[in-house]
């Protein structure tokens, strides 16, 4: 299976060193959008969307595979093999953090540096740590997102052409940019926040930089220290934006910080 | 100073029939309604300035800032998303939520509106219909896995039972071969042997396409497009062979291209013959016809002899029913019901008129499938 | 000088099947042996090294059946050539090693024949 058509894989650019942005869970790839544009001049820019979010191939979905982020890690780890990408700029928002850890991991020769966008090493509260979730809530968010698999259908066709507001988007892709299958979309919510992969840290060997939203409930200041203190010479930057995706809404300060470190 | 009446734009705001909130471009509430305020029991002022998410249960908070924002921030407009408030009672408030982004001439965020209806009844009855939908799937799948163990099962048995009888066969063509049986007697004894063999392995079939049919899941067909008249033309003459004394006319007029499954109805235009060369005048013709016309296709099987009894006709396609006839050369009497099941299952039908003229079976089925 | 026939060793667990094939493929000039399981035809094979072509069923009692002895066969004696039939399993090209053929059951004694023809010519 071609990896690169199986994750709706864009590449775009002029610069000769690599740059991979990861999106997380609930959108895909065009997350992105106010963020990698700003570094075409200097890099190679890779932008694609996991199995199972926007553009993907749904028929590569294997639900062993992807019960595990490894199987998400070993993905990346192809697409970037593909593209002979090497000492690349890994740019992962929410759960690809983690799966950028994971790749990292599995191919020491792949990234020069990390940037990870609201991180969280797990997601549930444990004996001394403090996820910000606990099991119970998990489990209502499962169920939640098939309320919101009706309205789903409805919503997340996007008519576009109706906005009159953003014309720029109308001429932009028909997709949506969150719509995926439900199935998979709770598959891939149940992975995401049961995942634990704090033993996974300390081994990290790659230059790494956290980007921590205040206000952030999926991702609290709590959990990114977690991540800078177990990763060996990390750094972390606080934004001052708010919420869980400043590449969306705070793109020009994500850019600043990301381009401060590479 | 105009007096503000009860449809001035303020008071349609207010006591809008909906819940309605704006939130400003730093993520922090900026009006909302009487409405919302009543039904969430948080008194307007508790909602200002705060964010939100602050007044959703966790699962809205997580699906707010991992799909709603980012969705708004992408497209500006997010519609028919479900989400719950949380009550100042501590209750759960299902609503259905519309919203849109407002930008200033420059793109500039100004506001998003926020929509909210109530949506108790509407949520129950959709999460109703996932549910059951999702007892469904889960029935079906356990179905379809009975229904290949079913299959492996029958497979299995079927091999099973053919493989002694191959083993007679092939003594029998030892036998032949050896040359040391030389009486007529011996002789006609080794083509009994193939003879009752071919009988045992014809009634295993009807055995396993009667399990088939009955442990649920009907006649699986194979169809294609390929020419059916060669299969007919076959399974007369197999009959003719068989019974060399009698007489079978055909007249096939297959015009239309015709999807079906060709061994299938082979069957059953062999199951029909067979049974009016059983039950038909011994010294009249058996006929058989088959034509294509407007979206039918047809077969049809007459013979001459008794009129079936009325009693028989009702229970015909019956498996085991044998009528009159008490003959284990006869088979097991799953002849005619086989064919029905074959006509069912190409979404067609048998029609039998019985008088002292003729005995007609007819097989009718649609060219175009309807059922699948 | 006389070429020898090719020797074809069957293995089949039902007797009269065994005995009925082994006489055709005898009538069609080449030499049988027969197995009844898997363990008699690796014991055959092990003690004999002129075996052309092993002919086996797939369902049969004992250690391993068919498939497995087919593998056994191409792992310890590469130059093998096989056949394999069955009533019961549709066998696809990826199941058997490469160059084996498979007959489904009933096959005419005509293609055993030809198969066996071409699998020892040259």
């Amino acid at each position: 299976m071609d990896a690169l058509a199986r994750n709706n894989v864009h590449v775009s650019g002029r610069g000769r060193r690599d740059m991979v942005f990861a999106h997380g869970f609930g959108c895909d790839q065009n997350m992105w959008r106010f963020v990698a544009p700003e570094f075409e001049g200097d890099f190679k820019i890779v932008l694609f969307d996991h199995v199972g979010a926007g553009g993907s191939d749904l028929s590569a979905y294997d639900k062993g595979k992807y019960s595990t982020l490894q199987g998400y890690a070993d993905d990346l780890v192809e697409i970037c093999n593909a593209l002979s990408l090497k000492d690349a700029v890994f740019v992962g928002h929410s759960v690809s953090a983690m799966i950028g850890v994971l790749a990292s991991l599995k191919a020491p020769d792949l990234f020069a540096r990390m940037v990870l966008v609201g991180p969280s090493a797990r997601y549930i509260d444990d004996v001394d740590y403090v996820g910000g979730f606990s099991e119970k809530q998990i489990a209502e968010l499962l169920e939640f997102l098939e309320d919101n698999h009706m309205g789903w259908s409805a919503a997340m066709a996007p008519s576009i052409m109706g906005n009159t507001d953003r014309p720029e988007l109308a001429e932009e892709l028909t997709n949506s940019f969150c719509r995926t299958d439900p199935e998979i979309a709770k598959a891939f919510a149940r992975v995401t926040f049961t995942s634990d992969n704090r033993a996974d840290l300390p081994r990290v060997k790659v230059p790494t930089l956290i980007l921590q939203c205040s206000e952030d409930i999926i991702a609290s200041e709590e959990v990114g220290k977690f991540v800078r203190s177990r990763i060996p010479g990390s750094e972390i930057v606080f934004l001052k934006a708010t919420g869980h995706c400043p590449n969306l809404s705070a793109p020009a300060e994500v850019v600043s910080a990301i381009r401060a470190y590479v | 100073m105009s007096e503000s009446g009860p449809d001035d734009y303020r008071d349609l705001f207010e006591h809008a029939p909906c819940g309605y909130l704006t939130i400003g471009p730093d993520g922090r509430i900026r009006k909302v309604n009487a409405t919302l305020a009543v039904w969430t029991g948080v008194g307007a002022d508790k909602f200002i300035g705060r964010r939100l998410h602050e007044f959703l249960n966790m699962a809205g908070r997580i699906y707010y800032e991992t799909h709603i924002a980012p969705l708004l921030r992408m497209q500006g407009f997010f519609n028919e998303f479900a989400i719950d408030f949380e009550t100042a009672a501590g209750e759960r408030l299902p609503v259905i939520a519309n919203a849109a982004e407002r930008r200033d001439a420059d793109g500039g965020l100004l506001f998003t509106a926020v929509v909210v209806l109530k949506a108790t009844d509407r949520r129950r009855y959709e999460r109703q219909l996932v549910d059951s939908r999702s007892e469904l799937r889960k029935g079906l799948a356990t179905e379809r896995e009975t229904a290949e163990l079913r299959e492996q099962f029958i497979a299995v048995l079927g091999h099973d039972l053919r493989n002694p009888l191959a083993a007679i066969s092939a003594g029998a063509r030892i036998l032949q071969r050896s040359g040391a049986l030389k009486e007529h007697k011996e002789l006609r004894v080794l083509d009994m042997i193939n003879s009752t063999v071919t009988r045992m392995s014809d009634l295993i079939d009807d055995i396993l396409d009667f399990a088939r049919g009955r442990l649920g899941g009907g006649i699986t067909l194979h169809r294609d497009a390929r020419p059916l008249e060669p299969v007919l033309e076959q399974v007369v003459d197999e009959l003719r062979t068989a019974s060399p004394q009698r007489v079978i006319e055909t007249s096939f007029e297959i015009t239309s291209p015709l999807k079906c499954d060709r061994t299938r109805i082979g069957q059953l235009a062999s199951n029909l013959i067979g049974n009016a060369l059983t039950h038909g005048a011994k010294d009249q013709p058996v006929r058989i016809g088959a034509k294509t016309e407007g979206d039918e296709f047809s077969l049809w099987v007459a013979n001459a002899g008794e009129p079936i009894a009325d009693a028989a006709m009702l229970r015909l396609f019956e498996p085991f029913f044998r009528g009159e006839v008490r003959n284990s050369r006869n088979g097991l009497g799953l002849g005619l019901h086989i064919a029905s099941q074959i006509a069912q299952a190409h979404g067609g039908r048998i029609d039998v008129t019985s008088t002292l003229e003729e005995t007609r079976f007819v097989f009718t089925m649609p060219l175009t499938p309807t059922t699948s | 000088m006389v070429r020898s026939s090719p020797v074809i060793l069957i293995v089949e667990d039902e007797f009269l099947l065994r005995m009925n094939s082994a006489e055709v493929i005898e009538d069609a000039g080449f030499e049988v042996i027969q197995a009844a399981d898997a363990d008699e035809a690796i014991a055959i094979l092990t003690a004999r090294p002129d075996i052309h072509v092993v002919f086996t069923d797939i369902q049969m009692p004992g250690s391993m059946d068919g498939l497995m002895l087919a593998r056994f066969v191409r792992d310890r004696w590469p130059p093998i050539k096989i056949i394999a039939t069955s009533g019961l399993v549709r066998v696809g090209d990826d199941d058997l090693p490469a160059g084996s053929i498979f007959l489904p059951k009933p096959y005419p004694h005509a293609t055993l024949v030809a198969t066996l023809r071409e699998m020892t010519s040259g």
